[in-house]
């Protein structure tokens, strides 16, 4: 398959000769090409040859010039890697998310992060920088410094920054995006779709924003949309987010409503950047592990499997088989706990607390097996680079056996509830849905996809570790609505305790780890994975020495966010909590600071632990209560000397 | 378009009502706040514990260290070793790479758990 | 009886006080009911009260644009309405302290006020989610008015008489026509729930969804006795409930106050197993349900028992 499209791309682009090469199996590498190439060639593998998911756009340091790695893909898994550069003093590249509607996340992520100008990217705000992120630094950059920028201020102390003087002074529009005034940006996008041929669909894609407050958003968003419906004096706009019981992280959901009705929304995402990508740059290969294992609290293991893969392919490594088979343990067992949270978090969103309080019940024992094989609760850290650090021994393995014939039985009772409870299918059934077609336009992935009948699965289309010797049964529903992701779900729970029962029964003997050399040669690798949310990509390129030069992670909630906006609409406000909750959003995992979104009247702030102490001293000074007197040590003292 | 829009098979409400009278009579999975006693698995994660005897100051679990907690000085001479660690358990996220790293095998990790301080420099332990 | 008696019977036992305390009590059980459904230790016995005393202490804020007076006085209507409600009911013997020919009318009206005060709560506190949450409790309201009425009053139609007490005595007397009314039992249970707005009717004040409904605004003493005259509406509701259609007693005071005790906790229990075992439905499916399903069953129960009443000439 690799072979055939290799050739196919030679015999249509002659110029391609020499720079196309098979990476590793399934990926077809492409070296860097000249724009007005790249858009020939990505133009037409995703007209004539259908390559039209696209995976991810990662953006990388090269020197002077910026470069753009694209990844695509279509029917056949072949990941195809395209690259193209433009120079830092004026880094124009055009947009591509008329072709991938995917794209407009990840290339607003360029504009951020490194400063490039996406030209044709819809208007909206940014992604992933709190909006009080000063417009001319991009920290993705290498010389970019994290030490030499003040977080409470938000200045950049370096002397004569490279950024600022990068920053093309004839081209004043070029840096960053949201940067001019709305009617500037609309009369510069009107022009610019004129070029990039986007349809009806890619405009609605295009709503797909990072709305910036509430309060603006109303005064803002609000009449816009109002403006446009029959009936506008009776729509109004309901914030959910940044703060709502039914989210679990902070997140802006801006929903506009006639009556019950939503008519339109407005998702606004970032909240959670927390510049991992940057600080794996600065430090080893050992201690990334740790920060991409925080990448997500309920995926951990998806996330190191996918890096430390990444390492030992970079490092020609082969881990042992029984590492893998302990590797693919632990993975099923986090999918089991991930499923059975996101089933009590359905359950709540929908008022059903029993359900809730059950299934999490569930969930504890297998967060217990997984503390005794693990050693923590939710970050397990088994994975090391090159194999595992934990073994599983017989009594462990009986152990696990218990637990498995316990969930077995309850999660076939949690199938036979969906099935057949009333209250369930009625607020279940036909919420939220995406069909096939839309799945594929928006690229949705994981349970999403699958609930619409996509096999899409990357442990059968790609099998990577134990999952060679043990094929998965790719579980799909047809319903392509919430009451189908629920059933794809808990069907992907039995799945899951097969594998295990089985990888328990072939856990063949040897060493569990191996060594890894601390310098990585220079080289790239791209590893996909199946994380419980999805297909979970990640990007790392060595430089040769100990630390990594590019990490780029791609959790699978960042796919599945661009087909929301179509779900909500045209539902009802009941089901906002839980068609948001069915893609089982992990806001973390998309955006990767600790920075608040801060607004001019409001505080731009970022408070440290003493300022904080000192503002809640204030407060109640201000209230005649004077806590100076107490003294915290004291009373740690005391209660020392106590004990 | 074609959107999949079959209605469930027969279903009934209520359908979790003898799982939850069944929990009515079986012992709560939950623990009482006061008085409730939970005792963590021997083999989870803790406070590291360090012999200065046997450490040789290799200074590698200080590099591999994903949150610099760990800190180990000579307080001696080269030649009369006297080796100290301390650890911030406010940084420390108790992975154990620490002990992993270790050539020696002097830093070996421990169950305990219980850290908690009430200010921020109590936090600081000398191991 | 004497105005000391009055006075002592409407305050003390049993009325205001004694239906604060089986507020409170009901709360808990209900609440710890509840935690044992779903497998958890759940609130000791003093949680409702030691509730109720915190949010006495806390700050009460009041949004800048609500009208401050209607907002600090809805939860005292709600409450008073409750209070003066639960004086026409049975407790302590066959008959309320007080009744007179209609009362069950007056007692229905007074159980109207919850809701509204809801809604009105919701309105002048000039929240989104609020707005949202009052236009649902009244949407709510009108689907269940209806079949509550008609299921409440399909007894009486049999007994002859518009009074709770009246009601209590004629079926303590024709005990076996009480299955006569089955259909309206059961059409009742349902609407005690929606009136409660429990789950699965607890659409008004969807936590996940709208933040709590109208009471979002609501904090401090406020809130602490909003949240305890919905107990006290509990209380009404079941005693209510009790007295309409589980009306057996024993004629001796003190035991038709034990079994009246017994049935209203068997009811809650009830309703706490549906409250369990259901997911919340949405505001359009409640009102389908209810006028699809409650209003022709208590319609039905209104002609069977005017058949019955023809026929048999009671």
């Amino acid at each position: 398959m690799e072979n055939e499209l290799m050739e196919a791309l030679i015999t249509r682009f002659p110029e391609l000769e020499g720079k196309v090469k098979i990476s590793a199996p399934l990926r077809v590498s492409v070296d860097w090409l000249p724009q007005e190439t790249f858009l020939k060639v990505i133009t037409w593998l995703h007209d004539e040859k259908k390559l039209t998911h696209g995976h991810n756009v990662i953006g990388t340091d090269e020197g002077d010039n910026l470069g753009f790695i694209y990844m695509i893909s279509g029917e056949d898994q072949v990941i195809v890697i395209l690259r193209t550069t433009a120079p830092k003093q004026a880094p124009r590249i055009p947009s591509l998310s008329g072709l991938y509607k995917c794209f407009i996340l990840f290339e607003r992520e360029l504009c951020d992060l490194f400063g490039a100008d996406v030209t044709g990217l819809p208007p909206g705000p940014r992604y992933p920088l709190p909006d009080n992120w000063p417009k001319d630094q991009w920290p993705l950059r290498k010389e970019w410094k994290p030490e030499k920028f003040d977080r409470q201020t938000m200045i950049y102390q370096g002397d004569s920054t490279p950024e600022t003087a990068g920053a093309p002074a004839g081209n004043p529009a070029s840096p960053g995006p949201a940067t001019e005034g709305a009617a500037e940006v609309n009369a510069k996008t009107e022009a610019l779709l004129q070029t990039v041929e986007l349809d009806e669909e890619a405009r609605a894609a295009a709503a797909f924003v990072n709305q910036p407050l509430p309060g603006e958003a109303a005064s803002d968003n609000a009449p816009e949309t109002a403006a446009k419906h029959p009936n506008s004096e009776n729509l109004i706009t309901v914030p959910i987010g940044p703060q709502h019981p039914s989210l679990d992280e902070p997140s802006t959901f801006t929903i506009t409503l006639e009556g019950e009705k939503v008519e339109g929304a407005v998702i606004g995402i970032g909240y959670n950047h927390r510049g991992l990508e940057k600080a794996c740059e600065s430090r080893s290969y050992v201690q990334d592990l740790y920060i991409i294992e925080r990448v997500c609290g309920i995926c951990s293991h998806a996330h190191t499997t996918a890096y430390c893969m990444c390492v030992e392919q970079l490092a020609g490594v082969t881990v042992p088989p029984r590492a893998e088979y302990i590797r693919l343990i632990v993975g099923e067992m986090e999918r089991l706990h991930s499923h059975l949270l996101w089933l009590g978090v359905a359950g709540h969103e929908i008022g059903f607390d029993t359900l809730f309080m059950m299934s999490w019940r569930d969930r504890e024992r297998v967060l217990d097996i997984l503390t005794v094989l693990g050693g923590n609760r939710i970050n397990y850290g088994i994975n090391c680079l090159g194999g595992v650090r934990r073994d599983i021994d017989e009594g462990l393995a009986q152990e696990i056996h218990k637990t498995l014939d316990f969930l077995e039985a309850e999660i076939k009772y949690y199938l036979k509830l969906a099935e057949t409870d009333s209250t369930l299918a009625a607020r279940l059934a036909g919420v939220g849905v995406l069909s096939k077609e839309d799945c594929l336009l928006y690229g949705a992935a994981g349970p999403v996809a699958r609930a619409a009948g996509i096999s899409d699965d990357v442990r059968q289309i790609e099998p990577y570790g134990a999952y060679r010797d043990i094929p998965v049964r790719v579980i799909t529903d047809e319903h392509a609505d919430v009451f189908g992701r629920t059933l794809v779900r808990i069907k992907e729970m039995l799945e899951s305790i097969r594998l295990i029962r089985e990888a328990l029964a072939r856990l063949p003997e040897g060493p569990i780890t191996v060594r890894v050399p601390r310098r990585i040669p220079a080289g790239e690798a791209i590893i996909r994975v199946e994380a419980p949310r999805g297909e979970d990509l990640h990007y790392l390129r060595s430089n040769g020495t100990d630390m990594p030069d590019r990490v780029r992670v791609r959790a699978p909630t960042e796919c599945n966010w661009h087909g929301m906006q179509h779900m909500l609409e045209g539902g009802y406000l009941s089901d906002v909590p839980i068609t948001i909750a069915a893609i089982d959003p992990c806001y973390s995992c998309t955006d990767r600071a600790i920075s608040l979104r801060g607004h001019n009247s409001l505080s731009g702030q970022v408070l440290d632990w003493q300022q904080l102490r000192k503002y809640s001293l204030d407060w109640y000074r201000q209230r005649g209560i004077d806590p100076s007197g107490i003294d915290l040590a004291d009373i740690s003292a005391h209660t020392d000397g106590k004990e | 378009m074609s959107v999949f829009k079959r209605k469930p098979g027969r279903t009934h409400p209520g359908r979790i009502s003898g799982a939850a009278v069944h929990n009515l009579f079986s012992h709560p999975a939950t623990i009482k706040y006061i008085g409730g006693k939970y005792t963590l698995d021997k083999r989870c994660r803790g406070l590291i514990k360090y012999d200065p005897l046997l450490c040789i100051g290799c200074g590698l679990c200080m590099k591999d260290c994903p949150t610099g907690a760990i800190t180990i000085v000579n307080k001696g001479t080269k030649q009369d070793r006297d080796m100290h660690a301390y650890l911030d358990t406010g940084k420390c996220i108790f992975c154990g790479q620490c002990a992993d790293t270790c050539p020696k095998k002097d830093i070996v990790v421990t169950s305990e758990s219980d850290l908690s301080n009430f200010s921020r420099d109590g936090l600081k332990i000398e191991l | 009886m004497g105005l000391l008696t009055a006075f002592i019977r409407i305050l003390i036992f049993p009325g205001f006080l004694f239906l604060s305390a089986y507020a409170l009590v009901l709360q808990f059980l209900d609440r710890k009911l509840y935690a044992r459904l779903q497998s958890r230790q759940g609130p000791p016995w003093y949680q409702p009260v030691a509730d109720f005393f915190k949010l006495l202490g806390k700050e009460t804020l009041i949004p800048a644009q609500a009208n401050h007076l209607m907002f600090r006085m809805i939860p005292a209507f709600c409450l008073g309405a409750m209070a003066a409600a639960f004086i026409y009911i049975p407790v302590w013997g066959r008959s309320a302290m007080f009744s007179f020919e209609g009362d069950m009318i007056v007692v229905l009206y007074f159980l109207a006020i919850p809701p509204l005060a809801s809604f009105l709560a919701g309105w002048y506190s000039r929240s989104l989610f609020a707005t949202v949450g009052a236009t649902r409790t009244l949407t709510q309201m009108f689907a269940y008015e209806v079949p509550m009425f008609l299921a409440l009053l399909a007894p009486t139609l049999l007994s002859g008489s518009w009074s709770i007490s009246g009601n209590t005595a004629f079926y303590a007397a024709h005990p076996l026509l009480v299955l006569v009314n089955l259909p309206a039992l059961v059409v009742t249970l349902i609407v005690s729930q929606c009136k409660l707005e429990r789950t699965p009717f607890d659409a008004p004040e969807a936590e996940t969804e709208i933040v709590s409904g109208p009471l979002v605004e609501y904090g401090g003493r406020y809130l602490a006795f909003f949240t305890f005259s919905k107990d006290c509406e509990l209380v009404v509701v079941l005693s209510l409930f009790t007295a309409m259609f589980l009306p057996f007693s024993t004629g001796i005071a003190g035991a038709d106050f034990l079994l009246y005790i017994v049935k209203t906790l068997a009811v809650m229990a009830v309703l706490c197993l549906l409250r369990a075992t259901t997911a919340r439905l949405r505001i359009n499916q409640i009102v389908s349900f209810c006028w699809k399903y409650l209003a022709p069953a208590a319609m039905f129960q209104i002609i069977l028992n005017l058949i019955l009443r023809e026929v048999f000439s009671l």
